[in-house]
């Protein structure tokens, strides 16, 4: 944790009053929140405390829930996240995603990883292996897969799984990466090399995780957002946060669980 | 929930939200972090082939990702229209069964009116034509097979969930549903060769000395043929497919209530019967509504057995018509008339919508309790 | 409270009686169910293994009343080529419109579009077989004039598959794993994409398995063809107008169980159990199938 206190933070997600609805359901209420460039944030909270919700908005994966809507401001470098002409499919392009499980499609290692760049019509075998390559490279996976790629992915550790996952986010060159519990379902060394990779990985992506365990909020993150009932409660740089929170809810929630 | 893919994503937005006016895709490229920072080993790249090999490869990229904003946003539409097609093929296939079989009935419902429904004469000559006769038929043949079958598949249910050994549990359901699966003509040529002659040597002349003696309903020529055959055919058809449904919500009766009814003091028997049994009743009942709906339109098997005659039973022995066989049997020779095949389509109307309800009820019933999951159950005529 | 309100500890008679007369009954009521089942097979091989043969499989019927010699070989080539023609038309619009249910899965029109699907399962094999009669068959009216042939009933048939191949394809597709799907829409795919890509390949035997039941649920299927197609002695050489009728199987068996003659009961009864073993096999197929996507979907987590 490198409280590093930014000269000139560069906003590259803003989101100005903005609310989360599923049918009548409000999920979110009025969150105001910026996320900023090359930074990691974190959002902690209990569950259903809306921090989910409120990521998978950043990149329009909640449009498959038939009834969900928005209310409010989310911008991507000023931007209109759902403006009307915005296609989500290219917001997810530059927004990318790493989910709770690791979900590896059923093909090889390498198939896996190039599978973003195939949608977009990139046919170029060396094109493609290159980027293979330095995404794996990346996410810190290429030297225990390099000698198996044609493998299937399935293969792999649940940890291994994961960065496959991350390696397959970074493949397609996002600008931002979202990270919804990453290591949830991973074990403790497994966890630490996640937490690793984040840190070599945000010299060059802005990320945004959602993580139950406070401990890895610390760890791992330069602000932290702490979200109660689909309200922002507060968010601050992650030591202050940590260490002297400004709402009593917060530590009320930190020293709770972690006393 | 599965997979919800909508489709409408503009329908999501609010009022409240700033809109932007320009799309994300004419944003100028802020230059990005990019991990391709030094690529080598890349392939020539037509226009600027410089000396940095990263950008290439990035621009390479990004020029894919422009072209494929457009392309992917009219597919998405023409993929969405594309899949609706599929949709409204079966919608058209269902207007083609009701608005044919309307069509082709109409004369007859607007010459008969309601009464057709309860009249019992059917002349072709004299141009009368009424619907009870089949009904009473067919609903005959439907009873006995469901008071035959009822019973044995529930209680086969239940041995087979609590009493048989294990090991003989996924052998004979898997046995059930395959014999469930045997056509029906199948089922209506053994009991030509089989029932017919034990019905008429054995049961029959069985029946008529022991009950017939009292009551007239079990008394006849003992002829085999008959209510009493189809009935009991198409009653051993059905046995499989009540007994599957039974033993599927029988299995979903939750652990701690048998053990709560074993902590009592119950027996085995207390437990099924008493405990278990009623825990499943709307289960069951969707299990007999699906055989009712199976019995009600089986064809094949009732054709060659009930005799096909046109009269009202009086006894188990008796000989009858359904509508269905009347429509296998007949319509070739009706379809010369048009009143005659127009009455006829009425009947098959009728049992049309019998069928459609029964099913949906069945069906809404079951897949309540069974969360959506059902096995396909199709009549086989 | 009264004293000694509770029965003598242990068991009464009554209720060891009971518990040991209704554990049997449940016995008798499974022998009862699975013992007409087994007969029907029983049955078919005993009355009907004096025609049995290789060569029952592979000559056409002669003889007088036609069929006392010969054997089954129009009614198996006519069952395959009904089976193909229904097929053509039920896989496509199937799995066309099973992949819309699942897409669209909650616009009122899909949910409209999957309880008519459902209500199709329930129409009653007459009922199939007056639709293709007047939509096929007949040379007067609307409809395409085909008289009793292959054709119309191949298609009516492909009308009584269409709903079980779509609901089975819905089914298969929600049965990917909503993670996976999320996976490749994380990264920018379209749903083209994705249906392409993965949901159709991960579905893929559970797919095909639908398509299979849908066939095992015409392939006895009588009724229709009695308003379409009837019966062909031979082997037909087109399958439109007046010449084009096809053999099948249980139309074979219908037959020759419905005349009076000792000879043909068992040519009918050997049919039978040909046409049995055919859909026994099948549905031991389908269920390999299914077993094998269930392993599937379990590796995929």
């Amino acid at each position: 944790m490198e409280p590093e206190s930014p000269a000139f933070p560069v906003p590259k997600i803003e989101v100005k009053n903005f609310s989360a609805f599923y049918g009548k359901t409000q999920a979110l209420h009025n969150v105001d929140f910026t996320i900023y460039e090359r930074k990691i944030t974190a959002m902690i909270g209990p569950s259903g405390c809306g921090k989910s919700t409120f990521l998978r908005s950043l990149n329009r994966m909640n449009d498959f829930f038939l009834d969900f809507r928005v209310e409010g401001s989310a911008t991507l470098d000023g931007e209109e996240i759902y403006g009307p002409a915005v296609n989500p499919v290219l917001i997810r392009q530059r927004v990318g995603m790493v989910f709770q499980k690791p979900n590896p499609f059923q093909k090889s290692i390498f198939e896996n990883v190039a599978y973003g760049l195939r949608i977009q019509g990139v046919k170029s075998r060396s094109v493609l292996s290159d980027i293979v390559e330095k995404s794996l490279k990346a996410a810190a996976l290429w030297d225990e897969v390099k000698d198996r790629l044609n493998g299937s992915a399935f293969s792999l550790s649940g940890g291994q799984q994961q960065r496959l996952c991350i390696a397959r986010a970074l493949a397609v060159e996002p600008e931002v990466i979202l990270l919804d519990e990453p290591a949830s379902a991973l074990d403790p060394i497994s966890t630490a090399r996640i937490e690793e990779l984040m840190q070599d990985l945000k010299d060059r992506y802005t990320i945004a995780i959602v993580t139950h365990n406070m401990q890895q909020a610390a760890r791992v993150s330069d602000r932290t957002a702490f979200f109660l009932d689909g309200t922002l409660v507060e968010v601050n740089d992650t030591t202050k946060i940590f260490t002297n929170p400004e709402d009593p809810r917060t530590e009320d929630y930190i020293t709770g669980r972690f006393g | 929930m599965g997979v919800t893919l909508e489709s409408d994503t503009e329908s999501n937005m609010n009022e409240g939200q700033t809109l932007a006016k320009e799309p994300l895709s004419t944003l100028s490229a802020v230059p990005s972090p990019t991990l391709l920072a030094s690529s080598p080993g890349l392939p020539p790249n037509p226009p600027d082939s410089t000396s940095e090999q990263g950008s290439k490869t990035k621009s390479v990229l990004r020029d894919l990702r422009k072209v494929s904003t457009q392309r992917i946003h009219r597919s998405e539409r023409i993929f969405q229209g594309t899949l609706l097609v599929g949709g409204l093929f079966v919608l058209a296939l269902f207007a083609t069964v009701l608005g044919v079989s309307l069509v082709e009935a109409w004369p007859s419902i607007t010459k008969f009116g309601w009464s057709f429904l309860w009249t019992s004469t059917w002349n072709p000559h004299r141009h009368i034509f009424g619907a009870w006769t089949y009904i009473v038929g067919t609903f005959w043949v439907t009873g006995i097979a469901l008071l035959f079958a009822i019973p044995i598949a529930i209680l086969s249910s239940l041995f087979l969930s609590d009493y048989s050994p294990k090991w003989l549990v996924g052998a004979v359901s898997t046995l059930m549903e395959m014999l469930a699966g045997i056509p029906s003509i199948v089922f209506g040529a053994f009991g030509i060769i089989f029932m017919v002659p034990l019905l008429r040597d054995q049961v029959e002349p069985f029946l008529a000395n022991t009950l017939g003696r009292h009551w007239d309903f079990f008394n006849g020529d003992a002829m085999g043929y008959g209510i009493l055959a189809a009935g009991l055919v198409v009653g051993i058809m059905v046995i499989p497919l009540v007994a599957t449904v039974t033993r599927d919500s029988l299995v979903m009766v939750p652990r701690e209530t048998v053990e709560a009814s074993y902590a009592l003091g119950s027996t085995k028997a207390e437990m099924v019967f008493f405990v278990k049994l009623p825990a499943v009743v709307p289960g069951i009942i969707g299990s007999v509504i699906l055989g009712f709906g199976r019995a009600i339109g089986e064809t094949m098997a009732v054709l060659l057995l009930i005799g096909n005659q046109a009269s009202i039973p009086t006894s188990i022995q008796d000989v009858g018509y359904t509508i269905s066989s009347l429509l296998a049997n007949t319509f070739t020779y009706a379809v010369i008339d048009p009143l005659y095949s127009a009455a006829e389509i009425e009947l098959g109307l009728i049992l049309l919508v019998i069928s459609l309800v029964v099913n949906t009820l069945g069906r809404e019933l079951l897949m309540k309790l069974m969360g959506g999951r059902l096995a396909g159950s199709v009549g086989g005529g | 409270m009264a004293e000694n309100v509770l029965p003598e500890k242990g068991l009464s008679l009554y209720r060891k009686v009971r518990n040991a007369l209704l554990g049997a009954l449940t016995a008798v009521a499974f022998v009862l169910a699975v013992t007409p089942l087994l007969a029907i097979i029983y049955v078919a091989y005993d009355r009907g293994k004096a025609a049995l043969s290789l060569s029952f499989l592979t000559t056409l019927p002669g003889g007088f009343p036609v069929g006392i010699e010969g054997g089954i070989a129009n009614g198996i080539v006519g069952s395959l080529i009904l089976i193909v023609i229904a097929s053509l038309l039920s896989v496509p619009v199937g799995v066309w419109a099973g992949l819309y249910l699942w897409d669209q899965s909650h616009t009122p029109l899909a949910k409209a579009t999957r309880l008519l699907s459902d209500l199709l399962l329930g129409v009653p094999s007459v009922i199939w077989g007056v639709v293709g009669f007047y939509v096929f068959s007949t040379n007067t009216g609307y409809g395409f004039h085909w008289g009793f042939s292959g054709l119309a009933a191949g298609l009516t048939l492909g009308f009584i598959m269409i709903p079980i191949v779509t609901r089975v394809t819905e089914q298969a597709l929600r049965d990917v794993p909503r993670s996976y799907i999320e996976g490749a829409l994380a990264l920018g795919a379209s749903r083209f994409q994705v249906v392409r890509g993965l949901a159709i390949p991960a579905a893929i035997t559970g797919i095909g398995t639908g398509i299979l039941l849908g066939v095992l649920n015409v392939l006895g299927q009588t009724a229709p063809l009695i308003f379409t197609n009837y019966y062909n002695t031979g082997i037909p050489k087109n399958l439109v107008g007046s010449n084009g009728s096809v053999g099948d199987l249980a139309m074979q068996i219908f037959i020759y169980i419905h005349e009076p003659s000792k000879g043909l009961h068992v040519k009918a009864m050997a049919a039978a159990l040909v046409l049995t073993l055919i859909v026994l096999l099948l549905d031991m197929g389908i269920r390999l199938l299914a077993w094998g996507s269930r392993k599937y979907a379990q590796r995929m987590g």
